[in-house]
């Protein structure tokens, strides 16, 4: 099991503002990794970072050893890296089927779609994320927790090595939640790593081997979710210093 | 892009294709519109009516290419171009003075013309490109009026002909009637090849940045690519329209080519028929057009001792029309009228 | 050539204090409602239009004075009237607004155009209120437009201090940096977008008042010019940046007189000028040379 991704000392700041702050970890392939942090702890930005939709003041960020620091989002996407947004986007006007296939007409994407067609290979993505009776209706008219499944479809659709799924949870009812859970231990299976992020711990702890926790921009702790869940500072950020856990 | 294996099967669907397509409402409705206009320069050989009425039909088909253009642009790929008569002005001009200073043949200079259009596109359109939303309008405004004001500067008109421009260049055709044909021809072959490309995938990415661009980077698409290509393609049909039209007109000058009232009319008979539907924009330049001729025709009424000059009021009455329709139709009126159409076509047939 | 140099001062600063009044509405309505509003050239070109109207109405002789009020009242409801019907029903999609304002632009100009007095060039110098002029080393400086940069410097400031001190100005502030925080502490952020663009055709409007006695009305079609010109203001000094667009209004202004004393054939490239700076800033710092989205 090889290094898949590499973040080393990434800083970055916005005007006086330290968002992430000398942050370094490693992912392994395969793996299944957790970020966890309280609202405003970095997580979106350091995703934001890696997936190259803002430039890092600093540091260096290394995918299957090549450097991505930089560089432009769908060069990244093309190597193999997808993500989905903490705020569910998609293309309004176009039927579910199209939204996906978008992300099939990518480099990699094709590299599948060339096999089976671009339109099989849309469905079966469809079909994968529970969405193929909605094929042909448009996402406007689709309540949320279908919209968080587009969502990772269409990052899936461009065939990633490594998936970043910002707050998958937010806003869906318990169900739902479970929906997309499976849906995600099953893209796992088949061999993605998954990175993913959460604020509320109860839901990520049950799910990864492993997380890295961080705060205000700063690395604080990496290992299995209980150990990171007693750790003393992750506990006074998520509860504010001097509270006493029982 | 091309894969010549793909293109081949999809000749052979074509005519099984093509017979269901005429089944449908839309395509019985469409070749049956094609018909009208195959027959009407038959209907009579009369000088007012080739050189005046069917003469209306030309510039129709000349305005719905460019609207289509403008469609491609704006409604398909969501780069709001308000300076789209750069492109029309740029091949005007080209193909005008290819024709009168360099005696080239009509048809070459058409072609050169077209292509030095999709060469502005190209270089207008890499650097705008950065540009989003209303900035990317004002952006193409700013550089319609930038080659407007240097077309019109006395001071340059040594080498861009001034205020007066160039004319009195040959005709398209020897008759109206052939100029009708060409036109004609040049207008479906245009629609069909735009209304593919909105169908196919290459639309569907050109429609996934229109409605989320970062959404589209983050599928892996590079946009600014897409974005070009869109623009280029656009270009391409604006510059042929432009350049049929300085030969319609037989005359080039920079306000009747580079004119503001010429991105205007692209928008509004685009918006008429509907943004992203590209048909809509040739039902949009057959009404403005007959529109247009219709109020000049009635010309001055008096009511009382009011004289109205309708032939004056027309823009006007174009501009409340562009209004109401983008206020109260955003979508514009032909799928509405479409499916009215059909309602009322299954009532009669008693389905 | 000191009389070039004051020729090109004065010019300067009296074109940059016409573009502070019109552009600094223009960019606050941006800034506030991320609306671009395309007819705010046409605001300015209609009332020098109404003030002409009014002029040639033989009930307001003697009481031109009274001509002024009642322009500004009509392009501010105007103003007012463009965001209910229009700009308020199309909020959500950018091409919607920009078109329709086109549209409104457009056809704002083609009734001047209609109008008997669409076609000729016309003069509203009774609504000078200082005549003459004073040489100063040699150059010709006109009483009436020393007044409009006086006026323009009182009027930016009021402005400031409206924007700063006011309970409204605060609103306006709240709206523009998060809506919907604004929302959640009760301000409603329409009313609000409302009165913004109704400020921003006052102030378009007041510009007019005070630029055209001096000048001369062109025609209406010179709505789109200085539509462009505050648009390569607001683009210079950033879009919703007050103190941005003041300050990108002298400089477009100098670089305008500049071009017109300095270079050769400089009148007929003055006129470029503006859209030059627009493409190239663009082009450099799309967020403005003042920084970004702020309101200050």
């Amino acid at each position: 099991m090889g290094v898949i991704l590499e973040v080393k000392n990434l800083t970055k700041k916005f005007g006086g503002l330290t968002a992430v702050n000398d942050f370094s970890f490693e992912i392994k392939r395969g793996e299944f990794i957790g970020l966890i942090g309280p609202n405003g702890a970095g997580k979106t930005t350091v995703f934001n970072l890696i997936s190259g939709f803002e430039k890092p003041s600093s540091g260096r960020i290394r995918f299957n050893g090549i450097d991505i620091t930089g560089m432009k989002p769908y060069k990244i996407v093309n190597l193999g890296i997808a993500r989905t947004f903490q705020l569910v986007r998609s293309f309004k006007y176009l039927s579910l089927l199209d939204n996906i296939t978008v992300s099939c007409l990518s480099k990699r994407g094709k590299e599948v779609s060339k096999k089976t067609g671009t339109d099989n290979y849309a469905s079966s993505i469809l079909a994968s994320v529970g969405l193929i009776d909605k094929a042909r209706i448009p996402p406007i008219i689709l309540p949320h927790g279908d919209l968080r499944k587009l969502q990772i479809g269409k990052a899936v659709g461009t065939n990633p090595e490594l998936l970043l799924l910002d707050e998958p949870f937010s806003g869906l009812s318990f169900e739902e939640q479970l929906g997309i859970t499976d849906l995600i231990k099953k893209l796992h299976a088949d061999g993605v790593t998954i990175f993913i992020t959460g604020h509320v711990l109860r839901e990520l702890m049950t799910l990864v081997p492993r997380v890295i926790a961080m705060h205000q921009g700063k690395f604080i702790a990496d290992g299995p979710p209980v150990q990171v869940a007693n750790n003393k500072i992750v506990l006074e950020a998520y509860l504010g210093r001097g509270v006493k856990i029982a | 892009m091309l894969n010549l294996k793909i293109v081949k099967e999809k000749m052979n669907e074509f005519p099984s294709y093509l017979k269901s397509w005429v089944k449908t409402f839309t395509g019985s409705l469409t070749i049956f519109c094609l018909l009208i206009l195959f027959v009407m320069p038959f209907l009579s050989a009369n000088q007012s009516f080739t050189h005046v009425f069917l003469r209306q039909f030309s510039l129709a088909m000349i305005f719905a290419i460019f609207a289509a253009s403008w469609d491609l642009l704006t409604g398909i790929s969501g780069q709001i171009s308000f300076g789209h008569a750069i492109f029309f002005g740029i091949s005007g001009y080209i193909c005008a003075y290819l024709i009168k200073y360099q005696s080239f043949p009509i048809w070459i200079s058409i072609i050169i013309s077209t292509v030095v259009a999709v060469f502005f596109g190209l270089a207008i359109g890499f650097p705008l490109l950065r540009l989003k939303g209303p900035y990317l309008a004002l952006g193409t405004l700013a550089m319609s009026l930038i080659l407007l004001k240097l077309f019109l500067m006395g001071s340059l008109a040594d080498w861009l002909f001034g205020s007066e421009g160039i004319s009195a260049l040959p005709g398209l055709a020897a008759t109206p009637v052939i100029e009708y044909f060409i036109l004609f021809i040049f207008m479906i072959l245009t629609f069909v090849i735009l209304i593919q490309i909105s169908k196919s995938k290459f639309g569907t990415i050109l429609k996934s940045i229109r409605d989320d661009e970062v959404g589209s980077d983050a599928s892996g698409i590079n946009t600014t690519k897409y974005k070009i290509y869109a623009f280029m393609l656009s270009s391409f049909f604006a510059g042929l329209a432009g350049g049929f039209y300085a030969l319609y007109i037989g005359a080039v000058n920079p306000t009747g080519n580079f004119g503001t009232v010429l991105s205007f009319f692209a928008i509004l008979m685009a918006s008429l028929g509907g943004l992203a539907t590209i048909s809509g924009a040739a039902l949009g330049a057959f009404f403005f057009i007959f529109l247009e001729y219709a109020l000049i025709e009635i010309g001055v009424v008096e009511i009382g001792n009011l004289a109205i000059d309708f032939g004056l009021y027309k823009f006007a009455i174009f501009a409340v029309i562009l209004i109401v329709i983008i206020r109260f139709a955003e979508h514009g009126i032909l799928k509405p009228l479409l499916e009215r159409l059909k309602d009322l076509w299954d009532l009669l047939l008693g389905r | 050539m000191i009389v070039d140099i004051m020729n090109m001062l004065f010019n300067g600063t009296l074109t940059g204090a016409v573009y502070a009044l019109i552009a600094m509405g223009y960019s606050l309505v941006y800034g506030v409602g991320g609306i671009m509003n395309l007819s705010h050239g046409a605001y300015f070109m209609l009332t020098g239009y109404l003030l002409l109207w009014m002029l040639q109405t033989p009930f307001f002789i003697g009481l031109e004075w009274l001509t002024v009020v009642f322009a500004l009242i009509i392009i501010t409801v105007i103003g007012g009237l463009t965001f209910l019907l229009l700009v308020k029903p199309l909020q959500d999609s950018h091409v919607a607004v920009v078109i329709v304002t086109f549209g409104l632009a457009f056809l704002l100009e083609q009734v001047v155009l209609i109008s008997p007095s669409g076609t000729e060039v016309w003069s509203i110098g009774q609504l000078r209120l200082f005549q003459g002029y004073t040489m100063v080393f040699g150059y010709p400086i006109v009483h009436q437009y020393v007044f409009l940069i006086v006026m323009s410097i009182v009027i930016v400031l009021l402005f400031a201090l409206f924007i700063n001190k006011s309970k409204l100005g605060k609103s306006i502030r709240a709206v523009s940096q998060d809506r919907e925080a604004a929302g959640l502490m009760g301000i409603n952020a329409s009313r609000i977008l409302l009165y913004t663009v109704m400020i921003s055709a006052l102030l378009a409007g007041l510009a007019a008042f005070l630029y055209l006695p001096g000048a001369s009305l062109d025609g209406p079609s010179m709505g789109w010019g200085y539509l462009l010109n505050s648009f390569a203001v607001v683009i210079l000094g950033g879009m919703g940046s007050l103190i941005g667009s003041v300050a990108g209004a002298f400089i477009v202004g100098y670089t305008i007189s500049f071009t017109n004393v300095f270079v050769p054939y400089g009148p007929s490239w003055a006129h470029l000028v503006p859209i030059i700076i627009i493409i190239v800033i663009l082009l450099i710092r799309p967020q403005g040379l003042f920084g970004k989205k702020e309101l200050r």
